[in-house]
């Protein structure tokens, strides 16, 4: 897919590799005119521009010059972190090579550098050597060949290679090999010669002496195997493209066919040896795969250009995918091997911009349209290696080291775990106190230890004379101080009952008394400020709005402090206070709402105190906390200490020790706790936090009982995960669940992942929605302490037996099923068997029935009424829950007794809206989200194909196919030596150690080595000396590592393509036994 | 009664493999998810196949070696071209897994009950499909799919009409390498969205391309709007991940790239992204994903390892621990 494009004849050069941006330079073509035949010449450097639609690239320069070019190229040559761009230089008439600081001309600071003239004619070929970014080779007329040393002391100097060949030609193209550094091909039309700079000489000539008439023009050496290279003609009447590996070289390794026309230039990817790309006289680029299999296989993108003669096309050295082609009639396009979306932009503009042509707009249009894509995927989309997360922080893990999956089990908080376990063991063995204590005693700061003396005070006897005794207000001594002050005032006296009645009948008040008009008598004594007489006359009367009119004309008249006080004594309405108290008092103020707010004030005002203290902030803020403690409210306190402390795990534990403490104390106290809203949040969040350390079990405990949306979701899924059906609704949970749930019928979370397979036949239970609703229903008055309500009897002697202390198994291979852990609701500690001190602390299972694992009686019955046992959900919220695919109520189908295998013989989910009886659960979720009903959903053929097994034949075949491809693999032919496969790809960018620096021969011995990087032993010896250094034998040039023979385990890329075929070897899921 | 101990030190994280199932695939494999309840892993290879296991914890077989091989439960074929990635859909909308391939296809593959059949194939696309995302599960049946062609599909499924509604939007020039969902609303915690600018939730993607740019894009009524482009990448993206909120106050992604960085991106309004390198790796950087909490990020490279990273209290990140490489070339 064209990518981008410049309306020019010109040649092109990509940006080195590290260079970002990308950047494209071009140079006006030599021996080319345009229409306008304009003489001028520029250099022109573009960004690619890629985040603009459009095929428009961004002329970020342009550098006028004098001579127009026959070959440009851009190296990495003193790029550093500062000036990354290089430089480009560029070929041209007469022997001119020019050279472009790419850093100075993209500051507009450009100044062309001419090397001095040692060509005789016309630099057609150029390139710089791939390690050594100082070091490029120009080719000229008369087989002249350069290599020139930018970093040379005395500046840019020249060696001439070799000698004058006859017939005397032009070099062509010169091209540096990938992996050894000192080999350089050249070509010339009649011949490719490859150079090894340490002799300076020629060691290989490669000539196809079967072809009669060929014309090279173009040479590009494998990216991964040192010794192969591409060469192709330009010839019309053999337009070839040769493979040759100079280890046999007398015969091409492969002809690759193509090309009608002559190929004008080849270039082999350099992130995949498997893309070869080739241009020429025609109007399409060619891409080939070398490695294919079979001829036909070659040929892997043609991609159709809308130009003619493109003379050179090459690869983008930065981005794998892009490649840019020349052409001589005035284009340079960029190209997008793997695609790109055909905008129809593109069409409107070539018209626009072509008036008159909009009938060529047209015809070319369509050509836009088909995006050429590989038939081969390249090497640079196939990802390695990677890994993802699993729900309960597993890890599973791939890389391309070998064919399997692994799974890692992830507990990133080895920390968090403990204390969840701790809290959770002692929750379950109702040593609340000692926790407290503990807690206390272990407390970081001093806010923490207040806060947990709060919770300890909460398991007393009498939690609100403590917690007013800890805010310094020990009921006990108060009452006697009072009663000390009362003996003072001593006893009543009758002796005013003697003095004579004196009537004084003028008094406005005596009047209204005399007529018993209490009001009006109330109202004189206040008109004359005489309270004490005013509210006695009220207390007189019957009427109770009196006695309020009248306190509050009093307690407006006497603003004290006390009197806001006496107020709310009077009144029992502290509502004021709390709202006006001086915050700092906020101890005083909690200790009147303790002793005097009635049962379900207390938790208004605490707010309200709580919410104000919040506000405040500051050392206060905390304090808001121990308001909400004292006053139980659970959600509150939730919310003020994620406000305040964040919600790291750290914090989380604390949090959630301290909230179920409070918990446990207000159960303690017969309350119930309803575990929704921030409690519920908080919850759930900690049990994914659990269950994300890989410990479902325990997190499955803390979600025992709830109602609330999240934790019902998080429970099923963990019960699932864990192959647990969902438990029976625990009894104990009367909190929220009670209130209404019995009417909620439930939808059993089965779905897809079916029960267990350890669930056996015996279906004796009776039908648990039954049990659910009529046990919910109507619980016991003393239900609430009454923990062992859960387990049938029937298990009690297993439970009992201490004789089985079974630890639970790690989680991961967990095949029983416990049922969750009842410790939150209990109200009391378990009673029914106390765990013995040796135990783990983890005793608590030894009273689930099911963990009693060493009987298997036990787990089957008791599993078995779980498994088609209904999990409340919430009506409102049934659309969210888990659709079940498969109904999970009748247990016909939970013996995995797959029925008869066709999609149609699935029960069908709308036969099922209406489910049996009572197993079933309620069909409201049914009908919803895609069809679960199969006849609706797959077009009919799929279905077809469903209600047959695999064919074989297909496997068949498929092997077949393997083993003709590595027969092919294995037979010798021009592949065989090479594996193209990845390892010789790392040692490119390990360049060999050399026995001595390429140019050694060609350079005079330089004193400044200290300039010349990698290479800088470069000339150190003296020449007597090197000539003296034994040559390298030949083949050591390349290194063994890329001489690797066939690997036999090498997969073809090529397969035939499959048709489509399920093969489902056993169901799904499998049956058990 | 108080013989318990609370230890409260928190420990070095620990990673322990549990299983190292041999897939059987020819060829390399590209991708490997585990389904929601952890119970099944599907992969898929160059092979042109797509495989899946039943992992469940309770079918553990006594004998190791044939317990390999009963844990395969179907291989499904039906891409003629390497398969890039599988995702599971959530099972409220029944067993999906959905595949996309060089081929240019996504492929949605249905199971019910151990029959796996095509349930839905799509091939709108020019070219490789390289990244497939289910949008979370409040937002519907939906799936992103990023493609080699530049643009991003949406797949949506229609209950009323039982059928498939598709949407184009072009995206990345050259190509989309990644995509990932935002979180949906039931994930965000009420207790942190109180007073957040993050309130507002929509249907959020983010992608990852060819052009080195991360692209966050934003459903407004019935089209896709690309809301921010975040450039701090200077290669191709390879990957990106938007973490679950899960307890966090702010939003991040995750991004990795073929310049062998990855950063993580943080945001308290969708619009603002402020980078921050995590880290600079040894190789190409081809995968990030985080664990279903968020707070775990792992890192594949191209040199086959796998690095666990997490922010510490200082918000900087650590790796706690590092596999691959050498450790797991057992199995071949």
């Amino acid at each position: 897919m064209k990518v981008k494009e410049v309306d020019k004849t010109v040649n092109v050069t990509w940006s080195p590799e590290a260079q970002h941006p990308i950047y494209l330079a071009t140079g006006t073509a030599a021996q080319q005119l345009d229409a306008s035949f304009s003489t001028s010449a520029t250099l022109d450097i573009y960004s690619l521009n890629l985040n603009e639609p459009g095929l428009d690239l961004k002329l970020e320069e342009s550098v006028p010059t004098e001579h127009k070019f026959h070959k440009i190229t851009w190296g990495a040559y003193n790029c550093n972190a500062d000036t990354p761009q290089g430089l480009i230089i560029g070929g041209c008439d007469d022997g001119i090579i020019q050279l472009y600081n790419v850093n100075k001309v993209m500051t507009g600071n450009s100044k062309v550098e001419v090397l001095p003239k040692k060509h005789s004619g016309a630099v057609r070929a150029l390139d710089f050597n791939n390690f050594q970014k100082h070091l490029f080779a120009s080719g000229g007329p008369d087989s002249e060949i350069l290599v020139w040393d930018l970093l040379h002391s005395s500046g840019p100097s020249s060696v001439p290679l070799g000698t004058k060949m006859t017939p005397s030609e032009d070099v062509v193209c010169l091209s540096w090999n990938n992996q050894v550094q000192h080999i350089l091909a050249s070509v010339l039309p009649s011949k490719c010669v490859i150079w090894d700079l340490r002799k300076a000489e020629p060691i290989i000539k490669v000539t196809d002496s079967s072809m009669a008439r060929l014309k090279w023009h173009s040479v590009s050496w494998n990216p991964d195997i040192a010794t192969q290279l591409c060469l192709a003609s330009e010839d019309d009447q053999n337009p070839v493209v040769e493979i040759w590996d100079l280890r046999f070289a007398t015969t091409p390794i492969k002809v690759l066919q193509g090309y009608n026309k002559g190929v004008m230039s080849v270039c082999w990817s350099p992130r995949d040896c498997e893309l070869l790309l080739g241009c020429g006289k025609d109007d399409h680029v060619v891409c080939w795969n070398p490695n294919a299999a079979t001829p036909e296989d070659e040929v892997v993108c043609r991609v159709q250009t809308n130009s003619q003669w493109n003379f050179d096309v090459t690869w983008c050295p930065r981005a794998p995918n892009l490649f840019a082609v020349s052409s001589y009639d005035s284009h340079m396009s960029v190209y997008s091997i793997t695609g790109g979306h055909c905008e129809a932009e593109t069409k409107t503009k070539i018209a626009d911009s072509f008036p008159g042509m909009e009938s060529y707009a047209e015809t070319t249009g369509p050509l836009h349209q088909t995006c050429a894509q590989l038939n081969k995927p390249p090497k640079w989309l196939k990802r390695p290696a990677g890994a993802s997360f699993a729900f309960d922080g597993k890890l599973v893990s791939f890389s391309s080291n070998s064919r399997s999956v692994s799974v890692h089990q992830v507990t990133s908080d080895p920390g968090l775990m403990s204390r969840s376990r701790a809290l959770e063991a002692s929750l379950e063995a109702g040593e609340y106190p000692a926790y407290c204590a503990h807690k206390l005693g272990t407390s970081a700061s001093s806010t923490q230890g207040e806060l947990w003396k709060f919770i300890a005070v909460g398991f007393e006897p009498e939690p609100r004379d403590s917690l007013i005794r800890l805010l310094g207000y020990a009921r006990e001594t108060v009452t006697d101080e009072m009663n000390a002050l009362a003996l003072e005032n001593g006893e009543l006296n009758s002796e005013y009952l003697d003095d004579e009645i004196q009537i004084n009948p003028g008094d406005e008040l005596t009047k209204a008394l005399l007529v018993g008009n209490i009001p009006a008598a109330v109202n004189l004594c206040v008109a004359s400020n005489n309270f004490a007489d005013a509210l006695l006359l009220a207390s007189a009367g019957t009427n109770s709005q009196l006695v309020e009119r009248t306190r509050s004309k009093y307690f407006q008249a006497k603003k004290s402090n006390l009197g806001h006080l006496m107020r709310a004594v009077v009144s029992g309405d502290w509502t004021y206070v709390v709202k006006r108290c001086d915050l700092t008092q906020w101890p005083e103020v909690l200790v009147a709402i303790l002793s005097q707010a009635g049962e379900n004030e207390v938790v208004g005002l605490c707010e309200t105190l709580g919410k104000r203290l919040e506000e405040a902030g500051g050392e206060l803020a905390s304090t808001a906390e121990l308001c909400y403690v004292a006053s139980g409210n659970i959600n509150r306190l939730v919310e003020a200490w994620i406000r305040t402390n964040g919600r790291s795990s750290q914090n989380i534990q604390d949090l959630v020790e301290v909230v179920l403490l409070v918990q446990k104390s207000l159960q303690c106290r017969g309350k119930v706790v309803p575990v929704c809203g921030e409690f519920a949040e908080l919850l759930s969040s900690y049990a994914e936090m659990l269950v994300a350390q890989g410990d479902l079990e325990t997190a499955r405990a803390y979600l025992s009982n709830s109602t609330d949306e999240k934790i019902v979701t998080l429970r099923s899924r963990i019960e699932r995960a864990l192959g647990v059906k969902p438990a029976r609704q625990r009894l104990i949970s009367g909190s929220c669940f009670s209130k209404g749930a019995a009417k909620r019928t439930s939808v059993s979370g089965g779905s897809m992942y079916q029960p267990l397979p350890s669930d056996s036949n015996n279906s004796a239970a009776p039908p648990p929605t039954f049990l659910n609703n009529s046990s919910v229903a109507a619980p016991p008055p003393n239900f609430l302490n009454n923990s062992s309500a859960a387990p049938p009897p029937a298990f009690l002697n297993n439970n009992a037996s201490p004789l089985n202390p079974v630890a639970p198994p790690p989680s991961f291979v967990n095949n029983s099923a416990p049922p969750p852990p009842s410790f939150v609701n209990n109200s009391a500690p378990p009673p029914l068997a106390s765990p013995s001190p040796g135990l783990p602390s983890r005793a608590k299972y030894l009273v689930d029935p099911t963990i009693a694992g060493g009987s298997p009686y036990a787990s089957q019955s008791y599993s078995r009424p779980q498994s088609s046992l209904a999990q409340p959900f919430p009506p409102t919220h049934g659309s969210n829950m888990f659709q079940p695919i498969q109904p999970g109520g009748p247990p016909a189908f939970n013996s995995n007794q797959r029925p008869p295998s066709s999609v149609f013989g699935q029960p069908p989910s709308s036969n099922f809206n209406q489910p049996p009886s009572s197993f079933g659960p309620p069909p409201s979720n049914f009908g919803q989200g895609p069809p679960l009903n199969s006849n609706q959903g797959p077009p009919p053929s799929q279905l077809s194909y469903n209600q047959e097994a695999p064919p074989p034949v297909l496997n068949n075949s498929q092997s077949s196919n393997i083993q003709q491809q590595q027969q092919r693999t294995f037979t010798p032919g021009w592949n065989d030596p090479p594996t193209l496969s990845g390892a010789p790809r790392q040692a490119r960018t390990q360049p060999k150690p050399m026995a001595a620096p390429i140019t050694m021969p060609l350079f005079t011995p330089i004193d400044q080595f200290s300039q010349a990087p990698p290479m800088g032993s470069m000339s150190m010896l003296p020449p007597q000396q090197t000539q003296s250094t034994p040559l390298a034998p030949a083949p050591s040039l390349f290194t063994p590592s890329t001489y690797q023979g066939g690997d036999p385990a090498h997969q073809p890329y090529y397969r035939h393509p499959h048709s489509d075929t399920v093969q489902s070897q056993t169901p799904f899921p499998p049956a058990s036994k | 009664m108080s013989t318990t101990s609370y230890s409260e030190n928190y420990d070095n994280a620990m990673v322990s493999q549990l299983n190292l199932i041999d897939t059987g695939h020819e060829d390399m494999i590209h991708d490997a998810e585990m389904d929601y309840l952890g119970l099944y892993l599907a992969t898929c290879s160059s092979d042109h196949s797509v495989k899946v296991f039943n992992l469940d914890r309770n079918v553990k077989s006594k004998d190791d070696d044939l317990s390999q091989k009963k844990t395969l439960i179907a291989e499904l074929k039906g891409h003629t071209g390497p398969v890039w990635q599988v995702a599971w859909a959530h099972p409220q909308f029944g067993t999906l897994l959905a595949s996309c391939s060089y081929d240019r296809k996504v492929i949605i593959w249905r199971g019910d009950n151990g029959n796996w059949f095509k349930y839905y194939e799509y091939n709108n696309h020019d070219s490789s499909v390289n990244s497939i995302s289910w949008a979370p599960k409040e937002f519907g049946l939906i799936l992103a799919c990023g493609s080699s062609d530049g643009t991003i599909s949406f797949l949506t499924y229609m209950s009323d009409t039982n059928s498939w509604e598709t949407r184009k939007i072009n995206a990345h020039t050259i190509g989309c390498n990644a995509v990932s969902w935002g979180p949906g609303i039931g994930s965000l915690s009420e207790l942190d969205f109180k007073g957040s600018k993050l309130g507002s939730v929509g249907k959020r993607l983010v992608s990852g391309g060819c052009d080195n740019l991360i692209k966050i894009w934003k459903q407004e009524g019935d089209k896709w709007v690309e809301e921010t482009k975040l450039e701090s990448h200077s290669d191709w993206v390879r990957d990106v991940a938007w973490a679950p909120s899960w307890g966090l106050s702010k939003c991040m992604i995750a991004s990795c790239s073929q310049d062998r960085k990855v950063i993580i991106w943080t945001s308290d309004d969708y619009i603002t992204w402020s980078p921050f390198i995590m880290n600079v790796f040894d190789d190409v950087v081809w995968n990030v994903s985080w664990s279903l909490t968020g707070d775990i990020l792992t890192v594949s490279c191209g040199d086959n390892s796998v690095s666990l990273w997490k922010e510490n209290t200082d918000g900087l990140w650590q790796c706690i621990t590092e596999m691959g490489k050498t450790s797991e070339q057992r199995a071949m």
